[in-house]
């Protein structure tokens, strides 16, 4: 197996972010943290979005089954993070599967719809049921369920989450990195070059959507899951349409390079973001059209618009 | 006992919006050999091409691939059961190396050293030094030629190629004609092309559509097949 470069690329990122931490103040060390987290979200709607060419808008469905799986385990079961973290993960990936398999019954430009109509039931359901989810206002998970709790004889509250947002993001990024350097990876780069083609080679596309669909899903729950259990906290609002769009954003901004395109999107549009809160008290949008504006004008989203014309002759 | 033909298309009609593309086709291939199917444009030749691989589904009419019905049959299955084809408009995979595209086509399955048929199959089309590039660095001559490698790799029982020499240079065809020659005497091909001359010394058995209809099957130098040919490409048809 020949390295890719782009490979080695994403492979310095964790190295970076280790090496930086300590210069960092602490202000930036937890939005640093918050931003490992999503990034691991970025990653995973770039598998769906980038890998398989399919739009997802409603991701924050597959990132909120994650979260609320942990949360509740818990919350409810049993304040063990590392338990919480695996149900977390396969709550999404159950969810992604589901879905998955439903837009494929009714052909694959579904999932969109699919996805978005996901994440406002849940988002509807969070608030309804708002006795069992704390809705809107979320639960706040005792201090043992956390793992900054699980790492606390060891590391400040502080260090314990970078170290541990930057391990889930060093293993992140290796598991794309393998992926895209495999057989696996270059069929669902084929899936979404040409799926007729690939078809007529003897592949079961709709398989390997349906498969990079549940990894989509679990890269995504892995996130949520984390966010609960390194804050401590679940609540409705990750739900919500902002947290569906905002990686939409991410992976955009981000650029066609799927082993760190995701991680610096995630990173310019949070530290921009971040910047404009302290400025402009959470224009989160304005900025978001700027840099979508600034990344039009500078012609870096041309491959989105390969992607996505090449997705709509496929649906015509 | 009658031999069982490898295919068989039992009256196969397809229309796209009143436009009849195949009116009542029957064929029948036997496991080996070479058939040519020239017509001129909007003959149904793709057409013919695409009930056969299963990109298209007839409107009514049977299928037959080793005495099986796939007249429903998914393309990947029949892929599955040994066709393979090219298209018209060449196709690979954009964001795979040639060499990562050719290794689509044979990776599953697993029989023997995937390797070494990639570059034997290369270097009998001439892809050799191409092979780590992208299909966006090479002409369309050589894209074809990727397409076709693929489809060779795939080892199928009955290969299916749309126009294969458009784009190519002489010396392209020169190749391809030489090794579909030898292919032909192992699998089962149907040739689509409009260059008479190369399908002619391709093949003796020449399939003559016009309008939907296979007007004359036989070979190029009977003379009522010739008279056919004439008919559709100086006449406009019969
Ligand atoms: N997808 C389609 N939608 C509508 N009409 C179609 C479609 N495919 C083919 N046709 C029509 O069916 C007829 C047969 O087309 P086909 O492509 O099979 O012809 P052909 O013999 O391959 O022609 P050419 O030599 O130009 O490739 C033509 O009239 C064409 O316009
Ligand atoms: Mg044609």
């Amino acid at each position: 197996m020949r390295p890719r470069p782009t490979n080695i690329a994403a492979l310095i990122i964790p190295v970076i972010l280790a090496a930086a931490y300590p210069a960092l103040p602490d202000y930036q060390k937890a939005l640093m943290s918050r931003v490992l987290i999503l990034s691991i979200y970025s990653y995973g709607y770039a598998v769906c979005f980038q890998m398989i060419g399919v739009m997802s808008l409603g991701h924050a469905a597959l990132f909120a089954a994650g979260m609320y799986g942990a949360g509740f385990y818990a919350f409810y079961v049993s304040p063990d993070p590392f338990p919480a973290l695996s149900v977390g993960v396969a709550s999404s990936v159950l969810l992604s599967m589901l879905l998955g398999v439903l837009a494929m019954r009714v052909g694959g430009h579904y999932l969109m719809i699919g996805t978005l109509l996901a994440s406002q039931t849940l988002y509807l359901a969070a608030l309804h049921f708002n006795d069992i989810t704390g809705g809107e206002q979320g639960l706040v998970l005792r201090g043992e369920a956390t793992i900054v709790r699980a790492l606390k004889p060891l590391l400040s509250e502080l260090d314990a989450r970078y170290v541990a947002s930057l391990l889930a993001l060093t293993v992140a990024v290796v598991g794309i990195t393998l992926l895209t350097s495999s057989r696996l990876g270059r069929l669902l780069l084929a899936v979404r070059d040409d799926e007729e083609k690939l078809e007529s080679l003897g592949y079961n596309t709709s398989l390997l959507k349906l498969l990079a669909f549940s990894i989509s899903g679990a890269l995504s729950g892995a996130s949520g899951s984390l966010i609960a259990l390194l804050y401590g906290y679940v609540g409705a609002g990750y739900a919500g349409v902002l947290n569906s769009v905002e990686p939409v954003l991410w992976v955009l901004v981000g650029g066609p390079y799927v082993e760190f395109g995701p991680f610096l999107g995630c990173l310019l549009v949070n530290l921009l973001a971040d910047a404009a809160r302290a400025l402009l008290r959470g224009h989160v949008l304005v900025v978001g059209a700027g840099l979508v504006a600034f990344a039009l004008a500078t012609g870096r989203l041309r491959w989105a618009y390969q992607l996505m014309a090449r997705w709509r002759s496929r649906a015509a | 006992m009658q031999p069982r033909p490898l295919l068989s298309l039992q009256s196969v009609s397809k229309s796209f919006d009143g436009v009849q593309a195949l009116a009542e086709v029957s064929l029948e291939l036997s496991d080996t050999g070479i058939l040519g199917v020239i017509g001129p444009n909007g003959a149904g030749k793709s057409t013919l091409a695409g009930v056969i691989v299963g990109s298209l589904r007839p409107d009514s009419g049977r299928i037959f691939f080793l005495g099986r019905e796939i007249t429903g049959l998914p393309m990947r299955k029949r892929a599955r059961l040994g066709i393979a084809n090219t298209h018209q408009i060449p196709r690979a995979f954009p964001s795979l190396t040639v060499y990562e595209n050719l290794e689509l086509a044979v990776l599953h399955r697993a029989d023997t050293d995937p390797r070494r048929q990639i570059l034997e199959t290369a270097e009998l089309l001439g892809l050799q030094p191409v092979l780590q590039l992208k299909p966006s660095q090479l002409s369309h001559g050589q894209i074809r030629l990727v397409e076709i490698s693929m489809a060779l790799l795939s080892q199928p029982r009955l290969l299916v190629m749309d126009e294969p020499t458009q784009g190519l240079t002489g010396l392209e065809v020169n190749t391809l004609t030489e090794a579909l020659k030898s292919l032909g005497e192992k699998i089962s091909i149907i040739v689509i092309d409009h260059r008479v001359d190369f399908v002619a010394s391709l093949s003796p058995r020449i399939a003559v559509m016009h309008r939907g209809r296979i007007l004359a099957l036989g070979s190029p130098r009977d003379s009522w097949v010739a008279e056919k040919i004439e008919e559709v490409y100086l006449r406009g048809g019969a």
